[in-house]
């Protein structure tokens, strides 16, 4: 039974219907590369769709990105999990019975296909639609090993980031997933510098200390977010918190939606320290349903976060050192 | 261990000179003391009012001496603001016990001094003190998680508000969200006072506890603090061998 499911998988995925897939989709003249100050972003709300074939899911990819891109985007970010409407492609909806399975076990058995999948569309799309895209995560197996990873790919379909999850929400790592290590910060054009860590990572300042200590300027977090019910307030805990410690931009896109029994919900957002922003809250876009699909964009200045880099109170060096070498054995028990 | 009820005194503005100051926390620390609070957390910047009327040495006495009453007269527990160090190196803050005992003092570690992060031990609890800036570093929480703080105590600065309810949460909140203990701070003219534990061990999940002028008070319950930690555990998932990568930067070169 199992064979031809895999049979079937291979079937429906197949390079030439995703080549079909991703040739329909039209997009005008892509908007020039960033310049040195200015960079245009924009971050996707999804709204889960469940679908059987890829051709619709390429399509429900495509007309947020369309959108974005004919107004201007030069970088699209898409959320975590992005690849969970294709659990549409189990037979007789295998990926739809909710409590009667294992979630775990349903994305590992699927990862080969989503990975595959993920690969092929998102630099695809990046190439049709000449800009960056950061395809959110989805999970990928590697070596015997599954990861939830992250790619950002560049206007020539080029994958020139790969990010995998750093800290695992608990239902993860019961699932047996394996964890990154390392935050890579890699350049744009225009001297601009990205790092794209996932979810659950924008929780750990530690994370996106990584992040300036390489001079990023902007964290890119896809996230999903298994909450029924939408928390303002467990929604602060994440990028928004991180990026009023350290001086970066950070664009949140999010999965929303219920699929197979699991409700999503989450705003998309593009947050910075709260001084730069016009309301000095921290804010500089976001959707405003957090259980609907949306699109939010706005122009970024890295002379904002030069400014605040520049006025920013250094500590001594060491200052913390000691204690939190000791503080890290407790909290990690080593 | 047992609930622990506690409270903070902020005001919307400075008060108009020492007496007045001395008349408004009277009235505030009497209301924590009926409601039943073991400890209380004052504004910051309030030593200026001693130190400003009777100059930097002799109001930074007084301010010790006169605290100390207090907390004895009102038997209860007390971070009694902040006053600027002599020598003119930041700022430091105090705990008295409920006899008027000044348990251990607090300096601000950005200030470039030599101060450490100190913890107490006070009804089973282990407290820890955040003065000024050293709140806005959240490698000051993580160390104080990992010296098992239960509870942090803030007296904050005033300085111009901004930013709304959002920015109300940039400081302590976050602190406490990312680290899961109970947090209380006490300002005037920035922001009301605030008691914060974790969002899942607030009925509203919001993290805040009670917010509000004058005086205000919560209750701790560690079932409730103890549920939070095992439906959000963020520091049994924090990723170890982020840590490691962490502390080798942290050896390159500053901030920290």
């Amino acid at each position: 039974m199992l064979t031809l499911i895999k049979a079937c998988l291979q079937w429906k995925t197949r390079p030439g219907v995703i080549r079909r897939a991703v040739s329909r989709t039209k997009f005008p003249r892509p908007p020039k590369p960033p310049r040195s100050e200015e960079l245009v972003v924009a971050a996707a709300q999804m709204e889960l769709l469940s679908t059987c074939n890829i051709r619709e899911y390429v399509e429900w990819l495509f007309h947020p990105l369309r959108a974005a891109q004919s107004r201007g985007a030069q970088l699209f970010l898409y959320p975590e999990y992005i690849t969970l409407p294709l659990l549409g492609l189990l037979p007789q909806g295998i990926g739809n019975r909710g409590e009667d399975i294992d979630p775990g076990e349903v994305l590992k058995f699927m990862a080969p296909y989503l990975g595959n999948v993920y690969q092929q569309v998102f630099s695809a799309l990046a190439r049709r639609a000449g800009i960056f895209i950061g395809g959110g995560s989805t999970i990928r197996t590697r070596d015997n090993r599954y990861f939830n990873s992250a790619w950002l790919y560049n206007p020539r379909g080029e994958a020139v980031l790969t990010q995998n999850k750093i800290n695992l929400v608990p239902r993860e790592s019961q699932w047996g997933l394996d964890r990154g290590s390392q935050l890579e910060v890699i350049p744009l054009p225009g001297d601009w510098r990205v790092a794209m860590p996932v979810c659950m990572d924008a929780t750990y300042f530690e994370v996106f200390r990584l992040g300036g200590k390489q001079d990023a300027d902007l964290m890119l977090v896809p996230i999903a977010d298994l909450n029924p019910e939408y928390s303002e307030h467990m929604a602060l805990r994440g990028i928004w918190s991180r990026v009023q410690e350290e001086p970066v931009f950070g664009v949140k896109s999010a999965l929303v939606g219920e699929l197979a029994g699991f409700k999503f919900t989450g705003r998309s957002g593009i947050y910075g320290p709260g001084p730069i922003t016009a309301d000095g809250d921290g804010v500089i876009a976001e959707t405003k349903n957090p259980e609907e699909g949306d699109l939010i964009m706005a122009r970024l200045s890295r002379h904002w976060l030069k400014e605040i880099k520049e006025k920013e109170e250094k500590l001594p060096r060491g200052v913390f050192r000691e204690q939190l070498k000791r503080s890290y054995k407790k909290i990690i028990n080593e | 261990m047992q609930n622990f009820r506690v409270g903070s005194i902020s005001w919307e503005k400075r008060p108009q000179g020492l007496d007045h100051y001395r008349q408004l926390v009277s009235e505030d620390l009497r209301e924590i003391a009926e409601q039943g609070g073991e400890l209380v957390v004052l504004p910051g910047n309030n030593g200026d009012l001693f130190q400003g009327e009777m100059g930097r040495e002799p109001g930074y006495s007084r301010w010790y001496e006169e605290h100390a009453s207090l907390a004895q007269d009102y038997g209860i527990i007390m971070v009694p603001g902040s006053i600027s160090s002599p020598g003119g190196l930041g700022r430091e803050t105090a705990i008295f016990d409920v006899r008027g005992n000044c348990l251990g003092v607090q300096k601000e570690i950005g200030k470039g001094t030599d101060a450490v992060i100190r913890t107490w031990s006070v009804k089973g609890r282990v407290l820890g003190l955040v003065l000024g800036k050293d709140l806005y570093y959240p490698e000051y929480g993580r160390c104080l998680a990992g010296m098992g703080v239960d509870l942090v105590l803030a007296p904050l600065l005033g300085e111009t508000p901004r930013g709304g309810w959002r920015w109300e949460l940039s400081g302590l909140w976050r602190e406490v969200q990312q680290n899961q203990f109970w947090g209380i701070e006490a300002a005037w003219g920035l922001r009301s006072g605030a008691i914060f534990g974790p969002c899942e061990a607030t009925s509203d999940r919001t993290g805040i506890l009670a917010r509000g002028w004058g005086a205000i008070t919560a209750l701790l319950e560690e079932e409730k603090m103890k549920e939070a930690r095992k439906s959000f555990p963020v520091l049994d998932q924090l990723n170890p061998e982020l840590v490691r990568e962490y502390l080798r930067l942290l050896k390159e070169g500053p901030p920290c």
